[in-house]
């Protein structure tokens, strides 16, 4: 890349720069490829499984060999034209399928405990930094009280303690209510900081109201480390609900999830690896991709280089 | 309190556009930032704060805009008590009041354009209205779509000072305008703001440590020390035959270009740090470090009195 002299360079935004340097960061687009794909498969999965003619639910009694105690006929797990990762020991259900309904399940859990936790971080921290005083008090308070709670054990708890709800609207309010306190705290330090800075007093000097202040001097402010953190959490809130639909609280059966089929595979992965190797590559690639995102985008949005 | 200022002070024969009276800021913690500031500004004058670091010139021009509440005193802007308006009532008045700041690129928000910093959060101008602003203060009416990192720190103070201007003020408060450019880039800043006042009537509140500039600057000075006015007068007083001790250490501090002058010239040198303001000494503030203290400086503090033309805060004076 040519260096052009500043006064020959097009106005370009803060924000267009870091996309510039998104773009050049090939682990970043390669990572934004990958979630691509996966998210256009999982959206597209009623559409796979009617062209494949195997459902998720779908028994197939004749890709399982009963004599083997319900192994796939065939290499790989059952490899074949018919069901192209395999199929399900002892049911013979479709594992392209199971796999792509999962990663719905994944990718909607992940995408909305992240929206949700952004919306209430980003307010809560807003106010908290902003205001300061007793609302400030009150908030971080709640906010070392969420933190310093065992989260895991207690969604454990409560996902086996209720039953009769929807447990995907579940699994999302509980990682919510723990997830929220640490975009709140990132939004309450940069608000922290910005709000002292002397554009804002320049703002308030020019007459600016508060809520103003809050929308155009201190919330683009915000925007790049809570868009890089965003990013981050999705693999981790991924991993989440594979971990709790592993222990047995996720997702409930017949719905499929990678971390329920993992933890149905760990049965048969001597026997039967390749069960245990596709909801395992599909959760080890979505959660690398999402990744290298997020560090692509913390490298663009870098404050060290937006200076230059 | 106001009386005896206006038989004391040269400056206040015409009608103030700015009264600061016993001005006080204590901030949580106790710490007396600025305890009990008084002065007149006429229109279209400049009136210099010059200090230490820490001293409250800072947090006094704060004020004066409201970007900090006062927890005393009062303000009187046009006759009307800023004080006791709230930041909605305020609105009108702002149009008269604004600000420069120190740092030029921290005071320009990086993610706006030019155009929507000069035209302010209330989006007062159209183009021209904004293209003729930056071309008063030097720059180009093609600049303003461009972002602040696109430009030199000179020229992001010239974009500083356009938003300043754009309300059509009476009063700006510079808080150190200057301190944060390149000694070049200072002149050229210095001579726009001088020459901005003298076409537009401005009154500036001209918050400087740099004496050397605040003398180019100010026809009037005032020297800070500790939240409280030491010494204040016309310029030609304050530099010529300073009265108050602090203010002679503050002007022997200014090294003289001639080196012949500055081998014999005499220097007052101050040992120490200013005394903390959550816990000031007893007396006058000043006399830890005054090389002239005496026993009265130890227990009663002096009050502002007409010494030679000006005012000073100082038993021997």
């Amino acid at each position: 890349m040519t260096t052009t002299p500043i006064e020959a360079a097009p106005p370009r935004s803060p924000g267009r720069l870091a996309l510039a340097r998104l773009r050049a960061d090939r682990p970043a687009m390669a990572g934004l490829v990958i979630v691509a794909v996966l998210v256009a498969l999982s959206a597209l999965a009623p559409l796979i499984t009617w062209w494949t003619g195997w459902a998720p639910e779908t028994f197939d009694k004749s890709a399982i060999d009963p004599d083997l105690g319900g192994l796939p006929r065939g290499a790989w797990g059952g490899v074949s034209a018919e069901h192209l990762l395999g199929v399900e020991p002892v049911t013979g259900r479709d594992l392209l399928a199971r796999v792509l309904y999962g990663g719905q399940v994944s990718l909607l859990v992940a995408l909305a405990a992240t929206a949700i936790t952004m919306v209430t971080g980003l307010a809560l921290g807003l106010l908290a930094g902003y205001l300061g005083g007793w609302v400030d008090t009150v908030i971080s308070r709640l906010i070392d009280l969420l933190m310093s709670f065992p989260s895991l054990i207690f969604m454990i708890a409560v996902l086996s303690v209720v039953r009769d709800v929807n447990r995907l609207v579940l699994l999302v309010t509980v990682m919510a209510v723990f997830g929220w306190t640490v975009i709140a705290r990132i939004a309450r330090g940069q608000v922290l900081t910005l709000k002292h800075r002397e554009y804002v007093e320049a703002a308030r000097v020019g007459g600016a109201m508060t809520g103003h202040v809050l929308r155009k001097e201190v919330l683009p402010g915000l925007t790049a480390p809570i868009l890089v953190y965003a990013t981050q959490s999705i693999p981790a809130y991924i991993g989440a609900e594979a971990a709790l639909s592993f222990l047995g609280v996720g997702v409930r059966p017949p719905t499929p999830s990678w971390g329920q089929m993992i933890n149905n595979a760990r049965g048969w992965f001597m026997t039967d690896p390749m069960y245990l190797a596709v909801p395992c590559f599909f959760l080890g690639l979505t959660v690398l991709a999402f990744t290298l995102l997020g560090d692509g985008l913390r490298d663009a949005f870098d404050p060290k280089e937006e200076a230059s | 309190m106001s009386a005896r200022l206006t038989e004391l002070d040269p400056s206040s024969s015409r009608e103030p556009l700015l009264s600061v009276r016993d001005l006080r800021m204590t901030f949580r913690g106790g710490v007396r930032a600025v305890d009990g500031v008084d002065f007149d500004l006429a229109p279209g004058e400049t009136l210099g704060l010059v200090g230490e670091s820490g001293c409250g010139k800072s947090t006094t021009g704060r004020m004066v805009v409201r970007l900090l509440e006062p927890t005393g005193g009062r303000l009187l802007f046009g006759g009307r008590d800023l004080t006791r308006l709230s930041q909605r009532d305020l609105l009108p008045i702002r149009r008269d009041l604004s600000m420069i700041f120190q740092d030029p690129f921290s005071s320009l928000n990086p993610r706006q354009t030019v155009h929507q910093i000069v035209s302010g959060p209330r989006d007062l101008l159209t183009r021209e209205q904004v293209g003729d602003l930056l071309e008063r203060v030097g720059l180009s009416a093609q600049h303003a779509g461009r972002f602040p990192h696109q430009f030199s720190g000179g020229q992001a103070q010239r974009i500083g000072i356009a938003r300043a201007l754009a309300s059509g003020p009476r009063l700006v408060v510079c808080d150190e305008p200057v301190s944060a450019l390149d000694v070049s880039i200072q002149a050229q800043i210095v001579n726009l703001l001088a020459d901005l006042q003298a076409d537009l009537g401005l009154a500036y509140l001209f918050i400087a440590h740099d004496l050397s500039v605040v003398r180019h600057m100010c026809a009037r000075v005032a020297v800070m020390y500790l939240g409280r006015i030491v010494e204040i007068g016309a310029r030609e007083q304050i530099y010529g035959t300073p009265a108050h001790p602090y203010t002679r250490a503050l002007l022997s501090a200014v090294p003289v270009p001639d080196p012949d002058v500055e081998a014999t010239r005499e220097r007052i040198v101050l040992r120490g740090d200013p005394p903390s303001p959550k816990a000031p000494p007893p007396g006058c503030s000043f006399h830890p470090r005054c090389h002239l203290a005496q026993d009265i400086c130890r227990t009663s503090r002096p009050e502002l009195r007409g010494v030679n033309g000006r005012q000073v805060a100082c038993h021997l004076a």
